[in-house]
């Protein structure tokens, strides 16, 4: 039995009182990323092992509990077959995402790393690596099913999505180059929501059909990812690229990438992060008529109130941070973001904090404490 | 399995070595006495946790001055970035970092017990024969 885990202690605080972003606000927190996780790996045999993760999260959003409970087989050095509750290897860092001591930032970039994708599924993934020449090739397949909360701006989805499914593939040239293209899809996505459903049996009782399946959440979604990384001894870089489709109604279309640029100096690291976010909603058309019964006129501001409360995320931003290992397995961060988002969207602020007038321009600061063991 | 006449060939190495301290390494490997070599590219894939046959290789400890030397010189990163990848490759399930000894001379120690591992050690330390040199920096 080998224990492991990791700690984050994440702290920040927002430059404006007029909004606040990822937990944030004008006053030093604490409680937004700061998270403990132990893990447990046993080795049943030589190729069959088990591991379980758990994980506390203080943020009052993520859940706390079992992470991950997989099973681990493998045959030859070159499969893997995992089964059990996985996290979803969508993005470079979307399964390693509470480990903060495996990326350079304070928090990755939100515009991918926020919660659009499937974080967890229950189900199994295959991996198989090969190697030609000096390329170190990696192909990963998974399946599952996910069922969980998630946060979409001022909306709290329940969603249930079956046949998860993705596919990875990545090559590591060698010589401190990475490629890495990946895709997900989400065939079969329920979500729950008492706001909408509410809102959804008014439109078909007063015999708005259309309206109602506009605003109907089920459906697919797909998204594609590639990314390139450069690790040197004095240098490194990375970048992905993400575009998300779906064919939900109120849910959209999202393209964002981020580009980091680094610069080892010792024990020291600093780096400059742009990264950005566009996003296209599907357009909903409110066709109710105004002003000709108070219970039409219900109906109509409900599905004003929906569609102000979507998310709109479009964000860039650009952050400058540095990082010291001052000891080994971990490490101090500071981070600053400067965030600027578009005037009327919810730009990945907390939408029901935003406050008239606020140009989603501020500044985000801040700090963190990495250790594994 | 201990050998009796492991000991008194680790101590002579430490007497040897430490005379003249080398800044390059050799990547040696217990094979069985096998002549055979490494491209540099193959040994940092190995000690990434590529796919490298039935070698199992072993490193030192961070702060090891050899270490250093060794990622510096053939894996071509950063210790921080090697700390970070093997966090990832932990708790991602992907992969186990390698065996890590505490010195040099428990570096020897391990490769002379264990058939089929790899490590390195400086490149003016006396290398026993029934170990294979596989790469030089030097």
């Amino acid at each position: 039995m080998r224990i492991s885990g990791f700690t984050r202690v994440v702290g920040g605080v927002l430059g404006t009182d007029e909004a606040q972003y990822q937990g944030y606000d004008n006053n030093f927190s604490l409680s937004s990323f700061s998270l403990a996780a132990v893990q447990a790996d046993y080795a049943f045999t030589d190729n069959l092992k088990g591991s379980a993760q758990v994980l506390y999260h203080s943020s009052e959003i993520r859940q706390s509990g079992v992470e991950w409970l997989y099973l681990s087989y493998e045959p030859v050095d070159a499969i893997q077959i995992k089964a059990g509750r996985l996290r979803t290897p969508v993005l470079l860092y979307s399964d390693v995402q509470d480990v903060g001591y495996a990326y350079p930032w304070a928090i990755a970039p939100q515009q991918l790393y926020s919660a659009y994708l499937f974080s967890r599924y229950e189900g199994a993934n295959l991996r198989y690596r090969f190697a030609w020449d000096s390329i170190q090739f990696e192909l990963e397949g998974y399946w599952g099913h996910f069922d969980d909360d998630i946060k979409a701006a001022d909306l709290m989805l329940n969603v249930h999505v079956e046949n998860l499914n993705g596919f990875i593939a990545s090559a590591d040239f060698g010589n401190g180059v990475s490629l890495r293209l990946a895709t997900m899809d989400a065939p079969e996505i329920e979500v729950e929501t008492a706001q909408l459903e509410l809102l959804r049996s008014g439109l078909l009782q007063a015999g708005f059909t259309d309206l109602a399946e506009q605003l109907s959440l089920g459906g697919g979604a797909t998204a594609l990812i590639s990314g390139a990384s450069y690790q040197g001894l004095e240098w490194f870089a990375a970048a992905e690229w993400m575009y998300l489709n779906s064919d939900i109604e109120v849910l959209a279309e999202l393209q964002a990438y981020y580009f980091t640029l680094g610069r080892y100096l010792g024990e020291f690291q600093i780096f400059a992060t742009v990264a950005d976010s566009s996003y296209q909603l599907n357009t909903i058309e409110n066709s109710i008529p105004l002003g000709v019964a108070p219970g039409l006129d219900q109906l109509y501001f409900g599905v004003e109130q929906l569609k102000q409360s979507l998310p709109t995320d479009e964000l860039f931003t650009l952050s400058l941070g540095a990082r010291w290992d001052f000891r080994p397995s971990m490490a101090l961060k500071a981070e600053i973001t400067w965030l600027d988002g578009e005037p009327g969207q919810s730009s990945f602020y907390d939408v029901t904090s935003i406050q008239d007038g606020f140009d989603r321009d501020t500044t985000l600061y801040q700090v963190a404490w990495e250790w594994v063991f | 399995m201990k050998r009796s006449w492991l000991y008194p060939a680790i101590l002579t190495g430490i007497l040897l070595y430490s005379a003249n301290v080398s800044a390059q390494v050799v990547v040696v490997a217990n094979l069985g006495e096998k002549n055979t070599s490494m491209e540099k590219t193959e040994i940092r894939n190995l000690f990434m946790g590529g796919i490298g046959g039935r070698l199992d290789p072993v490193t030192l400890s961070p702060g090891v001055r050899e270490r250093h030397m060794f990622n510096t010189l053939i894996v071509g990163l950063t210790e921080s970035r090697i700390q970070s990848y093997w966090a990832q490759m932990r708790f991602s399930g992907r992969n186990q970092e390698p065996v890590e000894v505490e010195s040099v001379e428990a570096m020897l120690r391990y490769l002379l017990e264990n058939e089929g591992s790899v490590g390195y050690l400086p490149a003016d330390f006396p290398v026993p024969r029934s170990l294979t040199v596989l790469y030089s920096t030097g």
